[in-house]
């Protein structure tokens, strides 16, 4: 089934759809393709190895941030309040996360996951803000508290989505939480605001809302919308659906493609304010802001599922 | 999450010690940034920035004279675009000028910079002050 040459993310897509068709047939071969794993493990859950795979998430996944100098100053001067909204809603997703990745584990297990990968995305943004010099002697204690804070956002999430990104062992469990209804609209979410993330520090989505017109903004949204539904028909495809037939079509535009846009407008919204990139702008450039910053958003809330 | 599939039953009960101690950790370190935050935003210092600046040394520097200085913002908010100018005087004579601008100084921090002069500031009465910032 592993093929070497074949990337991560086709490796996974396949799964995917091998899971779709045939459950067991797809557990027996993920068990063949991490045979090297089974046998290795032993009785004990290896607690060490889940660790040194938090901490490698953790880095993957923020160090785009790490190295943008918005996120190092919006640790300092963006809005206590609004800061502190945003690193609980993280915290919560981190929860959920663990909840969704989490195969056949208690609850007290997905709990002691999820603080652990905030325990671990902390210490990878304080050690990582301090190894660039971001995190210098002479700053205050808000300062340095407010850029480890923010920064160990993408940290934390990072950390709690290594397991499965390192390792993409899908159990039976956690297919089947994944698999909901709810459960894929959290992860289009997730993917959303993952994205946004991202994006939203820089000062150019801002800029490109202004340099564009109405007209772009409406075709943005039009384009923002077509992909979304070219990656969702892919993965929602069903054997012996035909995927260009109407049915199929209007199927996953009106259960994915629209619903998932909304959600990654308002997250690009929610996001822009959160880092106070609205304040003071006129209505039409809200709008116009939340469209740019929806597309990455689109983009990430669309493959969700497949980089997740 | 490591478990094989096959072994379903087989649900992790517990984890080591030393694993809790972490998440504990991760507890901490979670609910002290929130508490943090919402402790800057209730009762912390919103005034606005007050910046002193101090010259910490004047030295040659290839054809002119360099003076570092070291900036501190002692109010609550931060000032974005700083501007620091330099003024020699002569007694009451505006000799020479130089200015820079501190991109961000937050509230209670400091930052150093340095300026250019072509005459020696050893000479002269050496002003430095802050001109103006913006919101950032």
């Amino acid at each position: 089934m592993l093929r070497s040459g074949k990337s991560k993310k086709q490796h996974l897509h396949e799964s995917f759809f091998v899971e779709k068709t045939n459950q067991s047939d797809m557990v027996n071969k993920s068990n063949n393709r991490h045979k090297h794993h089974t046998e290795q493990q032993t009785s004990d859950h290896n607690f060490a190895k889940d660790l040194a795979y938090d901490f490698g998430g953790a880095i993957l996944f923020s160090f785009p941030l790490l190295m943008t100098m918005e996120m190092w100053w919006l640790g300092f001067y963006m809005d206590r309040l609004r800061l502190a909204l945003f690193l609980f809603w993280a915290f919560a997703i981190v929860l959920a996360l663990s909840y969704l990745e989490g195969g056949e584990e208690t609850f007290k297990i997905e709990v002691l996951d999820a603080l652990v990968a905030c325990a671990t995305g902390y210490t990878v943004a304080t050690v990582m803000l301090f190894l660039l010099g971001i995190i210098k002697p002479g700053m205050s204690l808000d300062e340095i508290i407010g850029k480890i804070a923010l920064h160990a956002i993408p940290c934390s999430i990072g950390a709690i989505l290594a397991r499965r990104q390192l390792e993409a062992e899908e159990t039976k469990k956690e297919a089947r939480r994944r698999e909901g209804y709810h459960a894929k609209l959290f992860l289009m979410g997730v993917g959303a605001i993952f994205l946004a993330f991202q994006l939203a520090p820089t000062e150019e989505i801002i800029l490109i809302g202004y340099m564009m017109t109405e007209v772009h903004a409406a075709l943005l949204v039009l384009v923002s919308l077509c992909m979304m539904q070219a990656f969702l028909a892919s993965i929602e495809r069903r054997p012996k659906v035909p995927i260009f037939s109407a049915g199929f079509f209007w199927n996953v535009f009106l259960r994915y493609t629209i619903v998932g846009y909304a959600v990654a407008l308002l997250l690009s919204f929610y996001v822009l304010w959160t880092f106070g990139r609205v304040d003071g702008i006129a209505a039409l450039d809200i709008v116009k802001a939340s469209v740019v910053l929806g597309f990455p958003a689109a983009l990430g809330a669309a493959t969700a599922r497949l980089i997740l | 999450m490591t478990k094989s599939s096959d072994k379903k039953d087989e649900r992790i009960q517990d984890a080591p010690l030393w694993m809790w101690g972490i998440a504990l950790l991760g507890l901490v370190l979670v609910l002290g940034s929130i508490l943090f935050m919402l402790y800057g935003a209730v009762i912390g210092d919103t005034s606005p920035p007050d910046i002193v600046v101090r010259v910490e040394s004047i030295e040659d520097a290839g054809s002119g004279f360099l003076v570092m200085f070291r900036t501190i913002n002692e109010g609550g908010s931060t000032a974005a675009g700083l501007t620091i100018e330099g003024t020699l005087m002569d007694g009451t004579e505006n000799v020479e000028t130089s200015n820079t601008t501190i991109e961000y100084l937050p509230s209670h921090s400091e930052r150093k910079g340095g300026l250019f002069f072509t005459l020696d500031p050893r000479q002269y009465e050496l002003e430095l002050r802050a001109t103006g910032y913006e919101e950032p």
